[in-house]
Parts: C-alpha cells; sequence; structure tokens
C-alpha cells in the first residue's frame, strides 16, 4: 500500500504531494492498522483499497482517487508446476476468475481481471 | 547459607546422572535462547551494522527509542516506587485485588494493551473528550509512545521494588521510628537505600520490555519516523522490504539492550558488594 500510495504522491505536482506530505501522521505497516486508526478517529482519512473499506460494513466512507492518479493494483493466481492436485488447482482458478469466487471477488469490491 | 553447606558436604553421594540431568537442562537452554541471537550477528557484516547506524531512519529510531524508555522509566519510579513501598509494607483490605490489577499487565498480549488504550484514550475512548479539552492529543504522539511504554514496563518494576521492599528487616524501619524519624523520612533515607539494589533489577527489567514493546505501541501511537517510530517498528517496516537492513538494526538493538543490563547487572553488583562490606 505504501508503494502505491508513493506512486500516487509521485503523480501530482510538487506543490500537491508536499501539502499531503505535510499532514502524514503516520506510516502503518499493513492496511489494517489504516483501518483501525481511521474507525477510531485517530485520523482523518488514509490511503486504502477500496475492499477494505467494503469491509468496514459503512463505518468508513470510499473517496475514489482521480482516474488519473489510480495506480494499477492487479493480483495474479497460478497453478504450479508439478502440483500433486493439477485438476483440482486449475479446477479452483476458474472458479476464481469465472465461477462463483468471480462472483464473491466482485462483491467484496473487487474488479473484473485486467485481460477479460 | 546452611543449605549451600550442607548441599557442598553430601555433594559426593548424590547420584551422578542428576548432575547429568542439569548439564544437558542448561545446555538446551543457552542453545535455544542464544541461537536466534546467534544467527543475527552472523548474518551481518560489521559494515552493515555500521552503515545501518548511518541512515537517518535507524538513528532517529535510536534516537527516540532511547528517549522515550528513559522518560517512560523515570515516570514508573518516581509514580511506582511509593505505591509499591504501600503494597510491601500496608496490608488493607481489598490489596491482593489491588496486587492482581497491578500486574495485569503482564499477562496482557501487547495487541490487548493497544486496543485497551486506544478505547481509554483514543479519540473516540472513554476519555477522548476530556483529553481534547485539555489539549492533551496522544494517538500518533510520540507522548502516546510514552504512556504505551508506562503500561506495559511498569509491572515489571513494581514487582521487583515491592519484594526488595518485602524484604527489608522490619526493625531497621522500626528503628528509624523510633529514634524520631517520620514515614515519608524513613521510607526516603531507610527503606530506598535498603531497596536499591531490587529497585534497579527493576528498571533493567522494565527498561527492557519498553525496549522491545512493539504491538501496543503500532496500535496506539502508530509509525511514523521521528515521532512514533522507535526501533522495533522501524525493524518490522524494513522487513518487508530490505530484510539484510532489518538484521542490521536487529543487532543495533541486541547490543543497546545488552549493554543496558549488563550495565545494570555491574551496577547492582558493586551495590550488592559494597553493601555487604559495609
Amino acid at each position: 500500500m505504501g508503494a502505491y500510495t508513493q506512486t500516487v504522491l509521485g503523480e501530482l505536482g510538487a506543490s500537491q504531494r508536499t501539502a499531503v506530505l505535510a499532514n502524514v501522521k503516520d506510516r502503518e505497516p499493513d492496511v489494517t492498522g489504516i483501518v483501525g486508526k481511521l474507525t477510531e478517529g485517530a485520523v482523518d482519512a488514509g490511503f486504502m483499497y477500496i475492499t477494505d473499506v467494503a469491509a468496514t460494513g459503512g463505518r468508513l466512507k470510499a473517496i475514489p482517487l482521480p482516474a488519473g492518479l489510480e495506480p494499477q493494483v492487479a493480483y495474479g493466481v497460478a497453478v504450479v508446476k508439478g502440483t500433486a492436485h493439477p485438476g483440482q488447482a486449475r479446477a479452483f482458478v476458474q472458479g476464481l476468475l469465472h465461477g462463483d469466487g468471480r462472483a464473491d471477488l466482485l462483491a467484496a469490491g473487487f474488479r473484473p481481471p485486467p485481460s477479460s | 547459607m546452611d543449605t549451600i553447606v550442607s548441599y557442598r558436604a553430601r555433594r559426593g553421594s548424590r547420584a551422578p546422572w542428576f548432575a547429568v540431568v542439569l548439564g544437558v537442562s542448561i545446555a538446551l537452554v543457552l542453545a535455544f535462547l542464544v541461537l536466534p541471537v546467534l544467527a543475527i550477528f552472523v548474518n551481518t557484516s560489521p559494515a552493515q551494522l555500521v552503515a545501518s547506524l548511518g541512515e537517518s531512519e535507524s538513528t532517529e529510531a535510536l534516537k527516540l527509542s532511547l528517549e522515550t524508555t528513559m522518560i517512560a522509566i523515570a515516570i514508573i519510579v518516581i509514580v511506582g516506587t511509593p505505591a509499591a513501598f504501600l503494597l510491601a509494607t500496608k496490608s488493607f483490605p481489598g490489596r491482593s485485588m489491588v496486587l492482581t490489577l497491578v500486574e495485569l499487565p503482564l499477562v496482557l498480549p501487547p495487541a490487548v494493551a493497544g486496543i485497551g488504550l486506544l478505547a481509554a484514550l483514543g479519540p473516540h475512548g472513554l476519555l477522548g473528550i476530556a483529553l481534547r479539552d485539555a489539549h492533551i492529543q496522544l494517538v500518533l504522539q510520540t507522548a502516546g509512545v510514552v504512556v504505551v511504554l508506562v503500561f506495559v514496563a511498569s509491572p515489571f518494576y513494581l514487582r521487583q521494588a515491592q519484594t526488595a521492599f518485602e524484604s527489608i528487616d522490619r526493625s531497621y524501619m522500626d528503628a528509624s521510628r523510633t529514634l524520631g524519624a517520620g514515614q515519608a523520612q524513613t521510607f526516603v533515607r531507610v527503606a530506598i537505600p535498603l531497596a536499591r539494589t531490587g529497585m534497579i533489577a527493576g528498571v533493567a527489567l522494565a527498561w527492557g520490555r519498553a525496549l522491545g514493546e512493539f504491538g501496543a505501541t503500532l496500535m496506539f501511537a502508530g509509525s511514523f519516523q521521528g515521532i512514533t517510530q522507535t526501533v522495533p517498528l522501524a525493524i518490522y517496516d524494513r522487513f518487508a522490504t530490505d530484510f539484510p537492513s532489518a538484521l542490521a538494526l536487529s543487532a543495533v538493538l541486541v547490543i543497546v539492550s545488552a549493554s543496558l543490563l549488563l550495565a545494570v547487572r555491574l551496577i547492582s553488583g558493586a551495590e550488592a558488594l559494597s553493601g555487604a562490606m559495609r
């Protein structure tokens, strides 16, 4: 998350970037900490995934980044070579990409994979 | 002393297998406890160690760790010593309850301590509004780090200080009172000097705990370079991106903590010696 935030801030103009950085109070090592600090009122805003906002059940409100600033965040899935259960592994991947898994991921706030 | 003498006298008649058990036991204990520390140093070259000290993230974390732990220890000793004296010398209704409450942070997981402090002193916490009205901000501030350290480390000092006060021969304090010293004077001039060695040991334990504090600090105070990022948090921060540099900073923390422990050992050893000669 920290690296994505750096990317986003890097897209901003120098004065905007400095203004944002001047207000940074905390650099949590993971997103859970950001959620906690937000819900406990310790900070007013934080950079996090839309899926983490969705998981708070309405306690946090997402402000989408302008389209030009949004970093490419994609997760990959693959079957490892030489696996003992290739059939099941492939079925799992298919389920994530097309089946119930895809429906669950979309419901949780993920978007369809970029290639499809 | 008697027991040691009689043990020595009968030593020859003891079964040799018990000596083997003792030897194996200490060997296992040492091997297990030393191995991770050894691994840190095996994987860190002296050059990396020095390079790590040259980075501003490390030096700021080290400075912050020393600063916050020293303030926390000062608060613990100043506020805690009279409390430990009271617990050691007076019996009052509910004393065992108070003892349990005082020791509770010892058994609390750091995550629980962090959540509890947020629920008590956070902006939405029990005292959140009162603190805001008083313009006191703790969460995400250096002062918040100190609050966490005092919370997690004070039982270590209180326990030791209480035991030290309990082991004072009461006749010294009675004599002091008989000779006309007040309670406060007896506490300062008789009890504290006699309990000093135990109090120093308590300071060492509490300081060690405070230097290593991680989880509750992260939850309550967050992690920000120069403000709340103590050495353990800086180590964790690097763990994700730069393992060798995390190792190097760990080595620095081991050296600092070990020197602290050793220094206190030496001081309290010298104290005990001079006490015995007096």
